[in-house]
């Protein structure tokens, strides 16, 4: 069997233009919102970048899983990992707004009298971590391995569509596995730098894994979608095959486990042991208000989906799992939200209409930036060894 | 007494069409042997879906609920300790028991039910004591349609197996030497 000719991606320019608009537009009103209030628009700036960050990295990590255990079924779904990843310098570009208000976010950049002296002894002792120079230190150190690791993973896949040369496989899986340690710790260290030290003293040693789990199953998420999405076109949804997305619903179905699995190690290391550092960011997210959103996440984030993603069948047929995939992608928004706000609204369950405009904002520029890297190269890896092998794979 | 018409085939494309042919023809109590594994003859057979899934999943549930209302019972009802004010009845820290007898049970359940659905023990099967089936572990691609008693006929299958092709028909009675 020979790999079917495939046309070199070139549409997509209508999709890519009311993405980029719909960007400018949400970032826009964003600073608009700024102009209101500050400290509230960056936190909703913040929900939409962290949201699609995550949807970036947890496909760059996939991406380097994949070439890490030389998976050979996912080949015809790499192309699509390796452009969704290779946008982490557009988050670059997104983190000056962050680092340009950074006072108005982290509690740490300028202590006040009001958190109290145990608070300020804490801030202080951690003061040789957290400070200006060393965290925009360690956000460049980030940045440059996140973009450098998907540049070359995609660039020496496109070099292969050409010469179909094994070697760029063997590089590519040198690249994937080598790197993973470098973006693990990098996912692990952004997380705590840029979304747990909103709280001011509260830690958890779990928090990077629990926003990994969560950014993962996104990303394997959005690939259903898009695969469910393109299946009419001559992209890469029109190869997939029931085998893949029986996989994928897998993979998502056991990352909804993990996800759920540190969430509660999490909760139950902290309710067991009741230290009065620690219980104050579960009292705010139990109380009512903010507790209904922990219900929610639950029953949306793990009771409703596990139930869903037993069944073989529906893992099989693209459109039912195309529907469990965007609930999920709703549900890390969720997640996320969920993550952040209470530390801008501890009392009560209130969002910045500034959460809406940046998703929409920072979400319209990555799909455009996606849409851009995407255009000129072949749907799927056509010089790749296993493609024949990945177009043949069927559900169990 | 039960009765097994074997047919030996050529090919795993000859063995899938004949399992369909006989499929079509109405035998329906097929086996398939093949010296390595042709996905194609669990589509071929027309194999019903297991039922293994769903034991283990109510297994898995009722171990769960079993250790969760034990808790509930000894730790809030029978016996209930104060300590540090901690509540007696506390949902998070009854899961994790929860969860592992959930598992254990849908482990043990899978393990059990097997051997029953296998009907364990059966250490051996009388096909074997056919001299030509050897082949079935090396380039033989081999059918088998159950015949209890006299449904289906024997004549009938040994006459459909040789219309689709089989290269060699024999026949197993059970519990004969």
């Amino acid at each position: 069997m020979r790999p079917p000719a495939l046309p070199r991606f070139e549409g997509g320019q209508r999709l890519q233009a009311i993405s980029a608009g719909l960007g400018v537009l949400g970032l826009v009103a964003t600073a608009l919102g700024a102009l209101l209030d500050v400290r509230r628009a960056l936190f909703g700036y913040l929900f939409g970048f962290s949201y699609w960050l995550g949807l970036c990295l947890g496909a760059l990590l996939l991406l380097a899983i994949f070439h890490a255990t030389k998976a050979r079924w996912p080949v015809v779904l790499r192309r699509a990992l390796e452009v969704t990843a290779s946008t982490a310098p557009l988050f670059l570009l997104l983190f000056i707004p962050l680092a340009l208000g950074m006072r108005h976010l982290y509690p740490w950049v300028a202590p006040s009298l009001e958190l109290g002296e145990e608070a300020l002894h804490v801030l202080a002792h951690r003061r040789p971590y957290n400070n200006l120079p060393f965290f925009l230190a360690r956000a460049a150190l980030y940045f440059v391995t996140w973009g450098l690791v998907g540049h070359l993973l995609l660039r020496w896949s496109v070099r292969q569509d050409a010469t179909g040369d094994l070697h760029w496989t063997s590089w590519q899986r040198r690249l994937g596995g080598g790197a993973l340690p470098a973006l693990a710790l990098t996912f692990s260290f952004m997380t705590l730098d840029w979304m747990m030290s909103l709280e001011a003293t509260w830690q958890s040693t779990v928090y990077g894994i629990y926003v990994f789990s969560g950014a993962f199953v996104g990303a394997i998420a959005l690939m259903v979608v898009a695969g469910e999405a393109t299946r009419q076109t001559q992209h890469f949804g029109s190869l997939l095959s029931p085998g893949h997305y029986h996989r994928l619903g897998t993979l998502m179905f056991a990352f909804i486990c993990f996800w759920a699995y540190i969430a509660f190690a999490q909760l139950l290391l902290i309710w067991v042991a009741g230290l009065p550092a620690e219980v104050g960011w579960y009292r705010v997210r139990l109380r009512a208000g903010w507790g209904d959103v922990s219900l929610l996440l639950l029953l949306g984030h793990f009771v409703l989906p596990f139930g869903a993603l037993l069944s073989r069948e529906l893992k099989s047929r693209p459109r039912y799992l195309a529907i469990v995939a965007l609930w999920m992608l709703a549900m890390h928004a969720v997640d996320v939200a969920w993550l952040l706000f209470p530390a801008l609204s501890p009392e009560r369950l209130a969002v910045p209409w500034t959460a809406l405009t940046a998703w929409v904002g920072v979400g319209g520029l990555a799909v455009a930036v996606t849409l851009w890297r995407a255009r000129g190269t072949y749907p799927v890896p056509v010089g790749d060894p296993y493609l024949v092998h990945s177009l043949q794979v069927r559900p169990p | 007494m039960r009765r097994w018409v074997l047919g030996e085939f050529e090919s795993s494309d000859a063995l899938v069409a004949a399992l369909k042919g006989l499929r079509a023809r109405g035998f329906d109590r097929l086996d398939a042997y093949t010296p390595f594994p042709v996905e194609e003859t669990f589509e071929a057979l027309g194999l019903k879906r297991s039922k293994l899934p769903m034991l283990t999943l109510l297994a898995g549930l009722g171990g769960a609920g079993f250790a969760y209302l034990t808790q509930w019972f000894t730790n809030a009802v029978d016996y209930p300790l104060n300590v540090g004010s901690r509540p007696l009845h506390s949902v998070p820290t009854s899961i994790p028991i929860s969860f592992e007898l959930g598992v254990l049970s849908a482990a043990l359940m899978v393990f059990g039910a097997l051997m029953v659905l296998f009907g364990f023990p059966h250490v051996t099967h009388p096909v074997f004591e056919v001299e030509a089936f050897r082949s079935a572990s090396v380039d033989g691609f081999w059918a088998s349609v159950t015949v209890d008693g006299d449904t289906p006929s024997m004549d009938s299958v040994e006459e459909a197996l040789r219309e689709l092709g089989a290269r060699r028909v024999s026949v197993v009675v059970e519990g004969a030497r």
